[in-house]
C-alpha cells in the first residue's frame, strides 16, 4: 500500500519538476533593433594583412605611423643604417675540445687607462694592448713582446648607491699573429663592494636612530679602474 | 561475459590514459615532445650545457626542471642552480627561446663566483640595486646566445611574449620590459647586426608586436646613430 502510495506521490510531483524547466526570456536590444534596421549583416573584413610601415620614423616628422598596406612590418633602422652588413651569422663555437689543459701565458697591458669614471669609455669600445713578454710554445717563439693587440669593452656598468660597485668587463682579444680563437681568458675589474657596509649600518644604526638608516643608503660603490700600468695575463693554447 | 567486460574495462582504461597524456603538455611547444619528466630534464641540460660549453664558462652551475606552472625561472646565488618552470617553458615557440631564458641566467649565476669569499656577498648588490644586474645579464646572454649558435632576436621575441608592462620600474626589481627589448635590441644591433639584417625572427607576429611597439625607441637609437653619440639612451 505504501509503494502505491509512494508512487503517486512520485508520478503526482513529475510535471512540476517539467514546469520548473529554466527558459528565461532573452533580453532584446531595442535600441538596436530600432536604429540599425538598415545596416548590413556582414562582418567587415578583417585586417591581418597589416603593415605598421615606420619609413616614417626617420626625422622624426609629425606623420602618421599606420598605414594599412598588404605588407608586413618592416624595420626601417635596419634596412637604412645596416645595408652595407652581411646577412651570414658569426660562427658558433660548437666544435670545442677542452682536452688540453697546456697553456702558454699572454702578458698583456693596455695602452690606455680604462674606467667607469665619466669618461670616455663606452660599452662596445675597442680598447688597445700591447703584450709584454715574447710568447714561447716550448722553444718556438709564437710572438715577440710589443705586439699591439685589440680587445672590446663588453659590460662597463656605473656603480651604484646602497655601496653598488662598478663592473668592467674586457674580452674578444685579438692579437695579430696569434689565432684569436685559442686565446683564452677575460679581464673582470670591479670596484669595492661596500653593500655589506652600506647594509650593516643601514640596518644597525637606523635600528637605534630611526630614520637615520636611510642615509646610509647614499653610501656608493667603488669605481673600477684598470691603469696603463696593470698586467694581465691571459691564457693562450697552441 | 566476464571476458567480454574485462576487455571493454581494458579498452576503456587505454583508450583514455593517451587523452590525459596529452592534455599534460601542448604538443606545440618544443618540450612538449618529451613525455616524462627525465626526457624534458635532459632537453634543457642539453642546452644550458651547451651554452656553457660554447662560452668556456668555467664557473659551474646545474639546471633544473620543474613542471611547477609558475611563469618564471631563476639563478640561486647560494647553491648556483638554475631553475626553469614548465610554466615558462610553456611560452616558447623554439629551442632559441629557452636558451634565452637560460643564458640570462647563466649570467646571473656567473656573477654569484665574483667577490670576497668566493662570492658570498656578491648577492647583496643584486638585492639592493637589481636592475643593472639585470640589464647587464640581457646582455651577456645575448653573447652566450651567439657563441652557442642560437639567435638572439629570441630573446627579444620571448620578453615581448612574457613580460608585464610596469608603469615605473623604480621600485621594481627588473627595469620596463619595453626597455629591456630596446636595450638588447641595440646590444644586437651594435655587435650582432647581421641577425637583425637576415632577421629570421622577422614575421613572428611577436617580433612584429615588438616593431609596433618599440618605434619611439627604435627613433631614440636612429638618433644615436645619426649623432654618432656614445651616451646611452634613454628607453621608454
Amino acid at each position: 500500500m505504501i509503494r502505491i502510495l509512494l508512487a503517486a506521490i512520485i508520478l503526482a510531483g513529475l510535471p512540476c519538476f517539467a514546469n520548473n524547466e529554466y527558459s528565461p526570456e532573452l533580453f532584446r536590444d531595442e535600441l538596436v533593433e530600432t536604429t540599425l534596421k538598415n545596416v548590413s549583416d556582414i562582418y567587415p573584413a578583417p585586417n591581418l594583412n597589416y603593415n605598421y610601415d615606420d619609413s616614417e620614423i626617420k626625422g622624426g616628422a609629425e606623420v602618421p605611423l599606420v598605414h594599412y598596406k598588404p605588407l608586413k612590418m618592416r624595420d626601417h633602422l635596419v634596412e637604412t643604417t645596416l645595408k652595407d652588413v652581411s646577412g651570414e651569422y658569426p660562427e658558433a663555437n660548437l666544435v670545442y675540445d677542452y682536452s688540453n689543459i697546456r697553456f702558454v701565458p699572454l702578458k698583456i697591458r693596455f695602452l690606455e687607462h680604462i674606467t667607469t669614471k665619466k669618461t670616455n669609455n663606452f660599452e662596445g669600445q675597442i680598447v688597445k694592448f700591447v703584450v709584454t713578454e715574447d710568447i714561447f710554445d716550448g722553444k718556438t717563439k709564437l710572438l715577440s713582446g710589443g705586439t699591439y693587440g685589440t680587445a672590446r669593452i663588453e659590460t662597463l656598468m656605473a656603480r651604484g648607491a646602497m655601496g653598488e660597485p662598478a663592473d668592467i668587463i674586457i674580452s674578444k682579444f685579438d692579437v695579430e699573429g696569434l689565432d684569436k680563437k685559442k686565446i683564452d681568458g677575460l679581464i673582470v675589474r670591479r670596484g669595492a663592494n661596500l653593500a655589506l657596509l652600506a647594509g650593516a649600518l643601514k640596518y644597525s644604526i637606523g635600528t637605534v636612530f630611526p630614520g637615520t638608516g636611510y642615509l646610509f643608503m647614499l653610501i656608493k660603490g667603488g669605481q673600477a679602474k684598470i691603469k696603463t700600468d696593470e698586467i694581465f695575463e691571459l691564457k693562450y693554447l697552441p | 561475459m566476464k571476458k567480454f567486460l574485462i576487455l571493454s574495462l581494458c579498452g576503456l582504461l587505454f583508450g583514455i590514459a593517451p587523452s590525459f597524456a596529452s592534455t599534460e603538455l601542448n604538443e606545440s611547444e618544443p618540450i612538449g615532445v618529451f613525455k616524462t619528466q627525465q626526457q624534458k630534464q635532459r632537453y634543457i641540460n642539453s642546452i644550458g650545457f651547451r651554452i656553457l660549453n660554447a662560452n668556456k664558462i668555467k664557473q659551474r652551475m646545474n639546471f633544473i626542471y620543474s613542471s611547477k606552472k609558475t611563469i618564471n625561472a631563476f639563478s640561486t646565488h647560494v647553491g648556483r642552480s638554475i631553475t626553469i618552470y614548465h610554466g615558462i617553458i610553456a611560452y616558447t615557440d623554439s629551442e632559441d627561446e629557452i636558451a634565452a631564458i637560460l643564458s640570462h641566467e647563466i649570467s646571473h649565476s656567473i656573477d654569484s663566483y665574483q667577490g670576497i669569499f668566493r662570492g658570498t656577498f656578491s648577492n647583496l648588490p643584486h638585492l639592493f640595486v637589481p636592475r643593472k644586474y639585470e640589464r647587464k645579464a640581457d646582455k651577456r646572454g645575448v653573447d652566450f646566445m651567439v657563441n652557442a649558435g642560437y639567435n638572439p632576436v629570441a630573446m627579444i621575441v620571448m620578453m615581448n611574449k612574457v613580460f608585464p608592462q610596469d608603469r615605473y620600474e623604480f621600485l621594481s626589481t627588473h627595469p620596463l620590459a619595453s626597455r629591456r627589448m630596446a636595450y638588447v635590441y641595440e646590444y644586437i644591433y651594435t655587435k650582432y647586426p647581421q641577425y637583425l639584417k637576415n632577421n629570421i625572427y622577422q614575421d613572428n607576429i611577436y617580433y612584429q608586436n615588438f616593431l609596433l611597439t618599440s618605434q619611439d625607441n627604435r627613433r631614440k637609437l636612429q638618433k644615436k646613430i645619426e649623432s654618432k653619440s656614445d651616451k646611452r639612451v634613454r628607453y621608454d
